[in-house]
């Protein structure tokens, strides 16, 4: 394919980005949206930015959803040209999530947890009717609502963090053992996909991958086209502290925390290898921001993927091929709207390649029949 | 010649103008061989060139120990030994004997950089030898007069490798530096 | 004052407008003299996670980070070191927090005030930890409540 280069677009490219910016600024209002009022009340699409861009930064986040006007592809586009501009400083010693500032905790395989389930700022029981009052909302009365939640609860004695689920099925011996093998993790910010790929680039790959392309490859997997029959054994939301060597005494110093979704899923138990009794098989999900859906898709597509490695991919959602390079958001939405690039030489020759076969056709209806003689 | 651990007391070398001057000028150098730059980093010219190219990300080796104690920090690179790192610093008077990376043919690129330090560039005097450069970035050829600078360094540049594989040298003295990189052809002329 | 240990004086400070802790880590460098060990930098950091599965490392993406290590040596040669590493994209904000650090791990004339600020920091820390708290307790499912609706319902 060869791409042309086209001499007298720039004025019509520099109308194209002023058109945009006046699309913008046509809001009646003249109200510029605040970078906070995005992070805070479009919180959860600010999250979801943040995580398919792969950098921890709501702020910027919030500012590349204003800049692109709600485009959370191009959003995440630019969070990721941010960062190929910031040089790599360190990479964090391996964090644990039980030591997670929840903010909702719940599980779906048992009542009874240790420390108890917690909702959280959760939609799952919400009625999906318009709440017509918020089209016309009261300044007063918003900024009550922060105050009015913090006056009317009673005090919190909870403790700060809480054990993981899997944890007290691990010690009756219900899962498979964990790694022994503590290779490097995949950095997949400076190594390509070369497959097969260990599961740790299979876990960074989704991590950041598109919400709705993960969402779509593991429904797949729900609904027939694979096994994997999860359960979720705990989704958390909260914030984990981020753990790195102090500069001068070296010892563990708290850097920040990071907004992180988790989930753990069981599923169907399969037969140990050998001498070993049968277990329950794992997904695990994980992602920047507050993201409920990406981290169960995520759980249930690592189950599957570990399943396709092991036994050969039995239907899409088993592929890390398949899977894994079609999940990236920059990737899919950069090859998708480069179609709109100028293609004007390719297409040119495949026109006059059709008119050519077309002319033959033509020709060789028109020649007279040969009439075999008796 | 300079003390050679002598405490970095310019910071103008660590901060963003001069580190983009001197990378404009790498640039320059690197695509017209033999040509010189001036740097004016108080003659600390090889700490400047390293200064501008390092990172976190490659790795140094210091066979003769130019490099001050408190000055690494400040690289952010890590220490390497002469036959793997990235960058090599070394006293171009002395003799040359290590065997340095010169790459693969799958990455080329991954050879060294070696950076000299020499006692003078440009200037004729009665120790030197003067240089005679041909190749690409060059027109025709030209001359650079070097003194200071060890015989085993230019013969092991020519018998290490084979192109595309080999090394690349930055020379500098307290004021100026030159590029040679592999593909710079290099006689070594008689004294003027 | 209460002993807030050294691992958490950068997230307090943190939590203060980044002005008022520049403006004290400022006092600090007018009184001594202060010497970059690192230049302060601002970058990436890769944030690795243990899989709650298997326990495998991986990269969950990168986060921004500050981080700055600096020696203080005040006019009659008492020294101390500093340092301090933040998710964070403000390499100066790193460097105040790291001279704040080293003020205050020894005990330089005038720490009280870095000490001060620190607890500040702490307290602020604090209330939004005591907000996270009120939102699980607020959403704690009681299932004892379960039962009593069945034996009303008299299903069983």
């Amino acid at each position: 394919m060869s791409y042309v280069a086209i001499k007298g677009g720039k004025a019509a490219i520099d109308g194209a980005a002023a058109a945009a910016e006046f699309l913008r600024g046509h809001d009646g209002s003249g109200e510029p949206l605040k970078l906070s009022a995005i992070e805070c009340q479009l919180r959860l699409l600010t999250s979801r930015v943040v995580s398919e861009g792969g950098l921890y930064h709501p702020r910027l986040a919030a500012l590349a959803i204003k800049q692109f006007q709600g485009d959370t592809l191009e959003a995440a586009f630019a969070l990721r040209a941010y960062r190929s501009t910031k040089p790599r400083l360190l990479a964090t010693p391996v964090q644990d999530s039980t030591n997670m500032r929840c903010i909702r905790r719940i599980s779906a395989a048992f009542k009874d947890i240790p420390g108890g389930q917690m909702i959280g700022p959760s939609y799952d029981y919400a009625l999906r009717l318009l709440r017509l009052d918020l089209a016309d909302e009261d300044p007063e009365a918003f900024q009550s609502v922060a105050r009015t939640f913090l006056t009317e609860l009673p005090e919190a004695d909870l403790p700060d963090s809480f054990p993981k689920v899997l944890d007290a099925l691990r010690a009756e011996g219900l899962l498979p053992p964990a790694a022994e093998s503590q290779s490097e993790p995949f950095d997949i910010t400076r190594e390509p996909l070369v497959f097969p790929v260990p599961r740790s680039a299979a876990l960074a790959t989704m991590a950041r991958a598109e919400t709705g392309s993960l969402l779509a490859m593991a429904y797949s997997n729900m609904r027939g086209y694979g096994d994997v029959h999860p359960t979720v054994a705990e989704l958390r939301v909260g914030y984990i502290p981020v753990m790195v060597p102090h500069p001068v005494t070296g010892d563990p110093m708290e850097a920040g925390e990071v907004l992180v979704t988790e989930c753990e899923v069981v599923a169907m138990y399969e037969s140990g290898k050998a001498d070993s009794l049968p277990t329950f098989t794992l997904g695990y999900g994980a992602c920047f921001g507050h993201n409920e859906v990406k981290a169960i898709s995520m759980a249930i597509l690592d189950r599957a993927l570990q399943k396709g490695m092991q036994d050969g991919p039995g239907n899409p959602s088993e592929d890390p091929e398949f899977v894994l390079l079609h999940v990236d958001g920059v990737d899919s939405m950069g090859f998708a709207s480069h179609y709109k690039m100028p293609h004007y030489v390719t297409f040119q020759s495949d026109m006059d390649r059709l008119r050519t076969t077309q002319g033959k056709a033509r020709v060789a209806d028109q020649s007279p029949q040969m009439e075999v003689k008796a | 010649m300079s003390n050679t651990k002598t405490p970095m007391t310019s910071h103008g070398l660590w901060l963003p103008p001069m580190q983009q001057q001197i990378f404009r000028d790498l640039l320059h150098v690197f695509s017209y061989p033999g040509r010189l730059a001036e740097c004016t980093a108080e003659s600390m010219t090889w700490l400047a060139l390293l200064a501008a190219l390092t990172d976190g990300e490659v790795t140094i080796a210091d066979p003769h120990g130019l490099i001050a104690a408190d000055i690494w920090p400040k690289l952010e690179a890590r220490s390497g030994t002469p036959e793997t790192a990235t960058f090599i610093v070394a006293d171009g008077g002395r003799t040359m004997d290590f065997q340095p990376c010169t790459g693969s043919l799958e990455s080329p690129e991954t050879g060294a950089t070696l950076l000299l330090r020499v006692a003078a560039l440009g200037e004729h005097s009665e120790d030197g030898v003067l240089l005679n450069l041909s190749g690409p970035g060059i027109q025709g050829n030209t001359e650079l007069f070097v003194s200071g600078l060890h015989p085993s360094w230019l013969i092991a540049r020519a018998g290490l490798a084979v192109f595309p594989l080999g090394i690349d040298l930055l020379l500098c003295d307290e004021y100026r530096f030159a590029a040679l990189p592999r593909t710079t052809r290099v006689e070594t002329g008689d004294l003027i | 004052m209460i002993d807030i240990p050294r691992q958490e004086w950068a997230v307090a400070l943190s939590a203060l407008p980044a002005k008022e802790v520049k403006a004290v880590a400022d006092s600090f460098a007018a009184s001594c003299q202060v010497r970059d060990v690192t230049l302060p930098q601002s970058g990436l950091g890769l944030l690795t996670l243990r899989d709650g599965a298997f326990h495998e490392a991986f990269h969950l993406g990168e986060v921004p980070v500050a981080r700055a290590h600096v020696v203080l040596r005040t006019p009659d040669g008492q020294e101390s070191s500093g340092g301090a590493v933040l998710i964070d994209d403000r390499a100066t904000i790193a460097r105040a927090i790291a001279i704040l650090d080293g003020a205050l791990a020894g005990r330089l004339p005038g720490w009280e005030t870095a000490a001060a600020l620190v607890e500040r920091g702490y307290f602020a820390r604090a209330g939004k930890y005591a907000e996270r708290k009120h939102i699980l307790a607020s959403t704690r499912v009681d299932f004892s409540l379960l039962g009593q609706a069945d034996e009303e319902d008299g299903d069983e």
